[in-house]
Parts: structure tokens; sequence; C-alpha cells
């Protein structure tokens, strides 16, 4: 597996020569207040990539850069902690300026699938930051269930039949 | 014009928001491209219309974006 492909947009593995692209949109200050920090260090990034390549080789976790219709990488999105029911996403961070959104939301369909469909699972996980209001009520279109808050974030889970009929909705608009 | 912002404000994370007819919702602190999308996504879902989603954030009003969709019905 070294691609996904659906929606007239990529998604592939990343590499160690992503390191610049990730730190750039890791850092910028629209989505760092949404996201954990990261070090600016390149090599530190790039060691972070080689490490996690073993872990994509033993089917641990996967971590994609995605690529829209004008070959533009736009994108990040990881699916990580597999555990033997459930698995969670996160990393999800797009290009600040970027003016497609209805690009952002079909990685997002395209990665629950793939967690659902390809890795067979009936369950994922995943935590948003309290204040990143919008992306809340984007997720609450898929009706998962709120396991657990603290200060800073909500933590869900999502059953995949759930998230089937919502992305029917929003398939409707592509 | 009261049900389509109803369905306007059930989109929004806080359902509160206070909305009227005269909002130029496409500078409220709630805006962004995301939130464009569910606005979208309800106009299609409630109203059978498709609104292309920079024309979404054209409008200068709630009641501008109802008059656009009650147009198109």
């Amino acid at each position: 597996m070294e691609l996904l492909n659906k929606y007239n947009i990529q998604l592939r593995l990343v590499e160690e020569t992503d390191a610049d692209f990730i730190i750039k949109l890791r850092s910028d200050e629209s989505k760092a207040r949404f996201i954990s920090k990261t070090d600016s260090d390149v090599n530190k990034q790039k060691l972070w990539i080689k490490e996690y390549k073993i872990r994509e080789k033993n089917k641990l976790e996967f971590y994609f850069i995605a690529i829209d219709e004008n070959n533009h990488a736009f994108a990040t999105y990881r699916v990580y902690n597999i555990k033997e029911h459930i698995a969670e996403i996160g990393s999800f961070v797009s290009e600040p300026d970027y003016d497609i959104p209805i690009n952002v939301i079909k990685v997002d369909l395209i990665i629950k699938s793939f967690v659902f469909s390809a890795l067979g699972f009936d369950q994922l996980n995943f935590e948003v930051r309290k204040n990143n209001k919008s992306v809340v009520n984007y997720h609450s279109k898929f009706k998962p269930t709120l396991v657990n808050e603290d200060e800073l974030n909500y933590y869900y889970i999502l059953e995949k039949e759930l998230f089937n009929v919502g992305k029917l909705k929003f398939e409707k608009l592509f | 014009m009261e049900k389509f912002i109803e369905n306007f404000k059930n989109q929004l994370e806080d359902i509160d928001t206070d909305l009227s007819p005269d909002s130029d919702y496409v500078n409220a602190d709630f805006w962004d491209s995301l939130t464009a999308v569910t606005i979208q996504m309800m106009i299609d879902d409630e109203y059978g219309v498709k609104i292309d989603i920079k024309q979404i954030s054209s409008f200068k009003s709630i009641n501008e974006l109802y008059q656009f969709v009650q147009d198109k019905k």
C-alpha cells in the first residue's frame, strides 16, 4: 500500500523528504494552536520520520501527505495507536490559506474509509481541540460519541455505520 | 426565513449564535471555509439547491443567501 486515490485526491505515505513541508504546515500560527507542538529542527523531523517508517513497515502507523488535482500537496493525516479493535486518527493539518475546502473534507473521508474498509475496523477514535470550533462542528455531523473531555480537548469514538451515513451526505457535494 | 435561519444556526458549533436576516455571516467570528461547507451541505439537504462554496461566501447577509436559495428552488 503506497497510495490512496479517491475523489481526485491522492494520499501518499510520508517520506523523510517531507520533513520541511510538515514543519511548515505544523508551525503556521493559525494551525499550531490546534495541534501538539512541533520542533522546527528539520533533522529531528527527519529522524522522527525515519523511526515512523519502521512502524509503517510493521503496519502500526500510516502517515499521509494529501495531494490535490493540481498536484499540490496541501495536508497531512495520520493513522496511529492501532490496537486490536480500534485505531486513532490525527495529525490532520491543511495549509492555512488552502482555498479548496471541500478537498480537506475529501481527505478526512478517505482516511476514515481507509481505517474502516482497508484496515477493517468498526470504530476509530480521535481528539479535537475544544477551541477548534468549526472542526468540532464538522465532526459532529458524523454523530461520534464523546467519550471524554479535558480542559483542552474533546475525545471521540466514531462507529463505522455512522461514518457511512455522514459520508454519503458530504459525497453529494463532490 | 425563520426556518432558514434556524437551519443555518444548527450548522454552527454554538447553535445559540445570534443571527438575523441582516447578519453579515461571512465576517462573523464563527465563519471559515469548513463552516461554509457545512452550510453548503445544509442547503443541498434541506432545499435541494446546489451552491458553489465561493458563492456562499459572497453574500452580504443571510437574507441575500436565503433569496438566492429561494430563487434556485
